[in-house]
């Protein structure tokens, strides 16, 4: 009855500005992101079910998308960054989860039946290996969170570096030495 | 980070500018291998670009999420058997029922008083220092408060750290989720609705509480009630003080219901948000959709801010221009330009729903053919509809007259007063309360007067002595010999008279809002006149469909009635007589005068009076009492001539009737 808007949108904006009242919001908001998550899940599959199948789905284009059904044309919304901050993570969540899942079923967890197409991607190891990332980007988190935030926002979200520099509120500048440090701490954590 | 860490990150930023990065680690880091070590590590890192492990959005998004949803039902469950451990021997919780921006919501059994009821729980996730503060405010505002229609707090508390607050379970729908399924509501169904939600905000408003976020969503129906629920983000304006915890920059609310104030982050947020959030919520119900919407919330909030009010005529056409004006005044821009209550918007509402030529497309209060009209069919039946017979019993010039048992117990005879109608009444917001708190320890007997309700309309012979012999046939009728007699308004001098006629008969006389002298004899000579202009007033006006002149008298009666029970009693007036017979009914009482009888009387009695009504004076209830030997008299707080359901003076005239008749 509420016209175009859609009820996880509501909800976004609504537990949005629960946080803003709330004031100095430390941490990504989880109920944010479990919420976002949900938007983007039903966003890619909207897209995807009008797209080719060898499409390859752009985070930056999905988590933007998600970004204006909520926010309008406003640019210069005040919930921006708090938002990306917590689509990001979704999307973090997402590709971890799903790289979970495969590799559990890969290692015969379950009682899922193997087909041939799991055999296909077998060879390639992408999921053990981003798994592995994130659990460098928890040392990493420890160590500082704002390092983990452009890492969030860069390589998950896969923003530029001016975008993130823009959401952060610092100079590109700066970014480009956050991520070039952040990204080798990543690597020599995962190797460690 | 750590110094060691600090200082190999600028070591790392420092290494990458610097010609040769060998000779600027080594320089650096003399003493420190390990650090050396660790940098050499980091620059190899950085130079294989591009090594971090590429991903497959496209297939992660399009798995389906079994894992996560899974994941989160496991967390449902840890943080259900953790409040269950710390409500264990209170509370047994049984389900989720409810999640909102806050909050969640469980359904659980009060194992002390064998009842169900609902735990809100604030949401885990959403915890933090000001979110825990808005929680503990919300449990303290809605303590507070003590209304029919707003859902009350049986209990709080909070388990390691997580606090929660027990409500009563109810068995019912949202009111977002009756529109959901109706599309539009009828105008009948709506107007009550918002009638009791109008009647909570006022009185939350007058306790110095603004909700803040009205919505469908937070308005319960159950079979025979409106509850407003969740004053989660509303906050007390007292004085001066302002909150800290509602930013006043930040927007709060829901876009849809969301006040031009609200969303410009205005910090003058008063009760007026209320009744533009209230506004909405009513036109939702009749247009089937909130008078603004858009694709994204941003849109949304914006409009309400921008754009024109939209003719609620337009989505609905049965309605007229009388209607969208009410609209326009209740969404106006500016809060100041705003009705200033809720009731008196759903009381504006309501009249113009009716003066409008087209009504009857809607089936609103159309003149009907014997006693059926659509506003009665609408009313919810009360909790235990009244079990009556209804039976007629021959006056002595012939009148017919229709009186009514209802209960068990001992006798309780009540004389006719004005405006009665013994089907009506069984299911009326103004009534019912009374036939079933009477009726509980005993066997009622009520009638409706002649010339009107289910008795004779054509009586040629209308005057207090046949009034009197009316009672006399009844209780012949119903074959009593002894019995508490109660008179109501015009019943008390009635009663009065019979008691002094049958003194053997009366048990005990129990009187309310009565006076000893009609209006043309207490030698008040402005209450005389007023009630010349009723008569003229009731003459010109009380047939028509327009309910103006009969509102006049709902005013006068219940002054604090809600707009829903004024639209009653306008209709309830219209049904129950004749114009001709209501102004013959009205001068016939004008000369009344039970003085003498009353000064008579040898029986137990019991004169009860609201202290601020308008319709009969206090004084006339105080005089009536001193004349009677050894009456003993109740002033009631209440401002209605006869106290309403929710009223205190009701419980607390059930409480003394029934000591004084020992029922208690």
């Amino acid at each position: 009855m509420t016209g175009f808007l859609d009820a996880t949108d509501l909800e976004i904006t609504r537990v949005l500005s629960a946080i803003r009242a709330g004031a100095d919001a430390p941490h990504v908001d989880p109920a944010l992101v479990r919420l976002i998550e949900q938007r983007l899940r039903q966003l890619a599959a909207g897209r995807m079910r009008g797209e080719r199948a060898d499409h390859t789905l752009s985070t930056t284009e999905l988590v933007n998308e998600a970004y204006l059904r909520i926010a309008g044309p406003d640019r210069d919304w005040e919930n921006r960054a708090l938002f990306f901050g917590a689509a990001v993570e979704a999307m973090r969540r997402i590709l971890v989860e799903h790289a979970r899942a495969r590799s559990t079923e890969k290692r015969g967890g379950g009682v899922q039946r193997v087909t041939f197409e799991d055999l296909r991607i077998a060879h390639a190891e992408p999921d053990t290996d981003l798994l592995a990332l994130d659990e460098a980007m928890q040392s990493l988190e420890a160590e500082d969170p704002r390092l983990a935030k452009v890492v969030r926002l860069r390589y998950f979200g896969g923003f530029t570096i001016a975008e993130v520099a823009d959401l952060l509120g610092t100079s590109p500048a700066t970014v480009k030495r956050d991520w070039s440090y952040a990204r080798a701490r990543l690597l020599t954590l995962m190797t460690q | 980070m750590d110094g060691r860490q600090q200082r190999i990150r600028e070591l790392f930023d420092a290494a990458l500018k610097s010609r040769d990065r060998n000779a600027f680690i080594t320089a650096a880091t003399t003493g420190d291998p390990e650090m050396a070590a660790e940098l050499q590590r980091l620059l190899a890192a950085h130079d294989e670009t591009g090594l971090l492990p590429r991903f497959d959005a496209a297939a992660a998004l399009a798995s389906i999420p079994t894992d996560a949803s899974s994941r989160d039902e496991a967390g449902e469950h840890h943080i259900i058997s953790r409040l269950s451990r710390g409500l264990s021997g209170r509370y047994e919780l049984s389900r989720q029922v409810g999640e909102g921006g806050m909050a969640t919501v469980y359904l659980a059994r009060d194992v002390r008083h064998a009842r169900d009821v609902a735990i809100k729980v604030m949401r885990p996730a959403l915890f933090g220092r000001d979110t825990l503060a808005r929680f503990l405010q919300e449990i303290r505002l809605t303590a507070r408060l003590h209304h029919p229609h707003i859902l009350p707090l049986f209990d709080s508390g909070e388990i390691d750290g997580t606090p929660y607050y027990v409500m009563p379970h109810i068995e019912g729908v949202t009111l977002a989720h009756r529109i959901h399924e109706a599309g539009q509501l009828s105008v009948g169904e709506a107007l009550g609705i918002a009638g009791q939600v109008a009647s909570a905000l006022d009185y939350a408003h007058a306790n110095k509480v603004v909700h803040r976020d009205i919505k469908p969503g937070n308005v319960l129906l159950r079979r025979d009630a409106t509850f407003v629920c969740d004053f989660g983000i509303g906050f007390a304006f007292e004085g001066t003080a302002r909150t800290p915890l509602t930013d006043p920059g930040r927007a709060v609310g829901s876009p849809s219901y969301m006040s031009p104030e609200q969303v410009s982050g205005d910090s003058r947020v008063d009760e007026r948000t209320d009744v533009y959030a209230l506004a909405c919520v009513v036109y939702e119900m009749l247009a089937g959709e909130p008078p603004y919407f858009g694709r994204n919330p941003r849109t949304v909030m914006m409009r309400h801010v921008q754009d024109p009010i939209p003719l609620l005529s337009s989505a609905r056409p049965g309605l007229g221009e009388e209607v969208d004006a009410v609209f326009r005044i209740a969404l106006a821009k500016s809060a100041a330009d705003r009705y200033a209550t809720a009731g008196a918007f759903v009381q504006r509402l309501a009249q113009a729903a009716v003066v409008h030529p087209r009504r009857r497309e809607f089936g609103l209060l159309q003149p009907s053919d014997g006693f059926a009209s659509p506003l009665f069919e609408q009313q919810e039946a009360p909790p235990s509809v009244l079990e009556q017979t209804v039976r007629i019993c021959t006056a002595r010039d012939n009148v017919k007259i229709a009186w009514a048992e209802s209960g068990n117990g001992p006798p309780l005879v009540k004389a006719a007063n004005w405006l009665s109608h013994l089907e009506h009444d069984a299911k009326s917001p103004m009534w019912r309360h009374w036939w079933g708190g009477l009726s509980r320890h005993h066997t009622l007997i009520r009638y409706d007067e002649r010339g009107q309700g289910l008795s004779d309309w054509n009586a040629a012979d209308i005057s207090f002595e046949a009034w009197v012999a009316d009672l006399e046939a009844v209780v012949d009728a119903a074959g009593l010999d002894r019995f508490t007699l109660l008179g109501v308004s015009k019943g008390g001098p009635i009663a009065v008279a019979y008691a002094h006629r049958h003194p053997e008969r009366v048990e005990r006389l129990v009187l309310l809002g009565a006076y000893p002298q009609g209006r043309a004899r207490a030698g008040d000579a402005q209450w005389e006149t007023k009630a010349r202009v009723e008569v003229e007033l009731v003459k010109l006006g009380w047939g028509q469909e327009n309910p103006a002149h009969r509102q006049v008298f709902s005013s006068l009666f219940f002054p604090e009635a809600d707009p829903q029970r004024i639209a009653w009693f306008n209709e309830l007036q219209r049904v129950t007589a004749s114009p001709e017979n209501a102004a013959r009914i009205m001068e016939a009482a004008f000369d009344i005068d039970v003085t003498a009888q009353a000064r008579a009387l040898r029986v137990p009695t019991l004169v009860f009076h609201c202290q601020n009504e308008e319709r009969v004076p206090v004084a006339a209830g105080r005089h009536l009492a001193s004349l009677i030997p050894g009456a003993e008299f109740v002033a009631l707080e209440s401002r209605n001539h006869i106290p309403l359901e929710h009223e205190p003076a009701w419980t607390q005239f059930l409480e003394i009737f029934e000591e004084f008749t020992g029922r208690s």
